[in-house]
């Protein structure tokens, strides 16, 4: 790998290819970016020139016209508690799935595939009918659990490759030594584990932050409504305000932007580990 | 190393929390079961209930009464399930076209981490991983009748009159097509990259070596040794149109009129903004029943890379 890279120049092709994808997935954000500055109510302009009246006020109106902020706090509940949910739920189980007998763990992998799979609209419908009859919708604790439950099977599949990393030896021998089943856990396999964690939880964290299609149904009052929901309605409304729309889109971004640039290298691997690896 | 507790203690606490081998008991996976068949196995078996059922906002609490196969019928008979159908399934094969061969060449092209190659497979993953919600709103922004796409072409004079791209026959789906290839197309790139990894590299330098051209190199070494990949994206990616609706959401709304509806939109359309919880149902266990079709194969895949 690294003979090669010392000898390696990069070829035309691929500088073609990764100026298109600089232009496909920059543009975009650009457009954004560019947009969000313009005069609240107007058509942006992506032209060059429209850059001279450039201002933030769509990002302070954001909070001091509409009074956003709290959204940005629903969020952060919603996700936080969806992620914590997860992990607590998912570590313990996961690890017991890394050591069952192959036979056993390919059995149960189609039943935690097949959930994963569910389509969006088949959890949601009677999970509402469900909520409903708990007394859970219009509350946040709704959202979170009904979350946590359709992406748990997902957190599993992605933590799976992780604890099976993990040789069982490992478990033979601190038995031998005495550890019980949770101290073994606790102290010895989470430990070995916990970059996974980490990475699973952050992935975890960024999905929910995300999540309109739960929220917009199972909450009521649009108060308690997390950002990226709060844009549904704005996407929606008869006339859109185009740069008030981006400067919000801007702002649920930046959480998930600040996430990304610390994480980058771990998401990334984790990504690509869990979803074929397996 | 072994702790020192009074000896009548220690070998009952490790008997009933401890098999012999040290492996975990079932009370480790038992909160995630309990939980999972709450939130999500009982609400399967109300959803099954449910599309055999008329449930409307009135009925939603008391269940509604059972009218057998009527919602199924129903369905199969609606004028428009054809087209919705068709819709998906050109929307899931959109979604491969662009997503397997882009993704794959920018993990080709990026495979060197230079700086720049490095930054543009940084900004890829993010607008992967930003919300979806943003993403789309930028998307239906450029894809708007007086939006960015339109007032490029028209500066480059390319066109006079702007493109609905929203609004005009196929091109709704099309456009929502090609947002959900968009984002998929990082992700395939990420695995693509990792699995290009394991491409056997003395194959490669063998037959440069031997005078094989890029193409036959290509064909020969790094595709064979990557198909494995290659499948379990597609399988993913095909499920994901049909169990996935928030760009097409965001985007157009399944319109105009059902121009962009696919399978899992009408679904969700039927339940919240139609009020038919069972129609929506009804849509959704078919659905179901597609997806199982893709999890199949693709566990037997998951089952084989972990093998190896």
């Amino acid at each position: 790998m690294k003979k090669r890279a010392r000898r390696f120049r990069p070829s035309v092709p691929a500088y073609i290819v990764a100026s298109l994808m600089i232009v496909l997935y920059g543009s975009p954000l650009a457009f954004l970016l560019l947009g969000s500055g313009q005069t609240a109510g107007t058509l942006p302009s992506v032209s060059p020139a429209s850059i001279t009246d450039y201002s933030l006020s769509n990002y302070v109106d954001y909070f001091v016209v509409y009074g956003n902020g709290p959204s940005l706090w629903n969020s952060a509940v919603i996700a936080l508690g969806t992620t914590t949910l997860i992990m607590a739920f998912g570590l313990p189980a996961a690890y017991w799935l890394s050591r069952l007998s192959p036979f056993a763990s390919s059995a149960l992998l189609i039943i935690v595939v097949f959930l994963q799979m569910l389509p969006q609209a088949a959890v949601i419908i009677p999970l509402y009918r469900v909520l409903a009859l708990w007394g859970l919708i219009g509350n946040r604790w709704g959202v979170i659990i009904a979350l946590a439950g359709s992406l748990l099977p997902w957190a599993l599949l992605l933590l799976g490759p992780y604890f099976r990393s993990i040789p069982r030896e490992l478990n033979e021998a601190s038995a031998v030594d005495g550890a019980g089943g949770l101290r073994q856990f606790w102290s010895i396999i989470l430990p070995l584990t916990r970059n996974g964690a980490i990475t699973i939880g952050l992935l975890t964290f960024m999905v929910t932050w995300g999540d309109f299609v739960y929220s917009i149904n199972l909450l009521t009052k649009s108060a308690l409504y997390p950002a990226s929901a709060s844009i549904v309605g704005y996407v929606n409304a008869y006339s859109v305000d185009w740069p008030g729309l981006m400067a919000a889109s801007v702002i649920t971004a930046i959480p998930i932007l600040i996430v990304f640039l610390i994480f980058q290298r771990r998401l990334t691997e984790g990504l690509s580990a869990g979803s074929v690896k397996g | 190393m072994t702790t020192v507790t009074s000896p009548t203690r220690t070998p009952r606490r490790r008997k009933r929390l401890n098999s012999p081998t040290g492996l975990p008991r079932v009370y480790f996976v038992l909160p995630a079961t309990v939980f999972i068949f709450f939130i999500v196995g009982y609400p399967m078996f109300e959803l099954f209930r449910m599309s055999f059922a008329t449930v409307t906002p009135a009925t939603l609490l008391t269940g509604g009464d059972y009218v057998g196969f009527d919602n199924y019928t129903a369905l199969f008979n609606s004028p428009s399930f054809g087209d919705i159908a068709v819709r998906t399934a050109v929307f899931g094969l959109i979604v491969l076209l662009i997503a397997l061969p882009g993704g794959l060449a920018a993990a080709m092209a990026l495979e060197k981490r230079t700086k720049f190659f490095g930054f543009t497979y940084g900004l890829m993953v993010l607008m992967w991983a930003l919300p979806p919600i943003v993403n789309a709103v930028a998307w239906r922004f450029i894809f708007f009748q007086d939006g960015a796409l339109n007032e490029i072409l028209r500066g480059l004079g390319i066109i006079d009159e702007p493109i609905f791209f929203l609004l005009d026959g196929w091109l709704p789906l099309l456009s929502v097509s090609f947002v959900a290839g968009w984002v998929a197309l990082p992700f395939a790139a990420v695995v693509f990259r990792a699995a290009l990894m394991d491409v056997p590299k003395e194959q490669l330098e063998a037959a440069e070596v031997d005078g094989a051209g890029a193409a036959s190199r290509f064909w020969n070494i790094t595709f064979p040794s990557i198909s494995p990949t290659v499948y379990i994206l597609s399988i993913l990616f095909l499920s994901w149109a049909v169990r996935s609706f928030d760009f097409t959401f965001v985007m157009t709304g399944g319109g105009p009129g059902e121009a962009s509806t696919t399978l899992p939109l009408l679904g969700y359309v039927k339940a919240f903004q139609l009020a038919d919880f069972s129609g929506g149902a009804t849509v959704a266990v078919v659905t179901i029943i597609a997806v199982l079709i893709f999890a199949l194969p693709y566990t037997r895949s998951l089952g084989k890379q972990s093998d190896r």
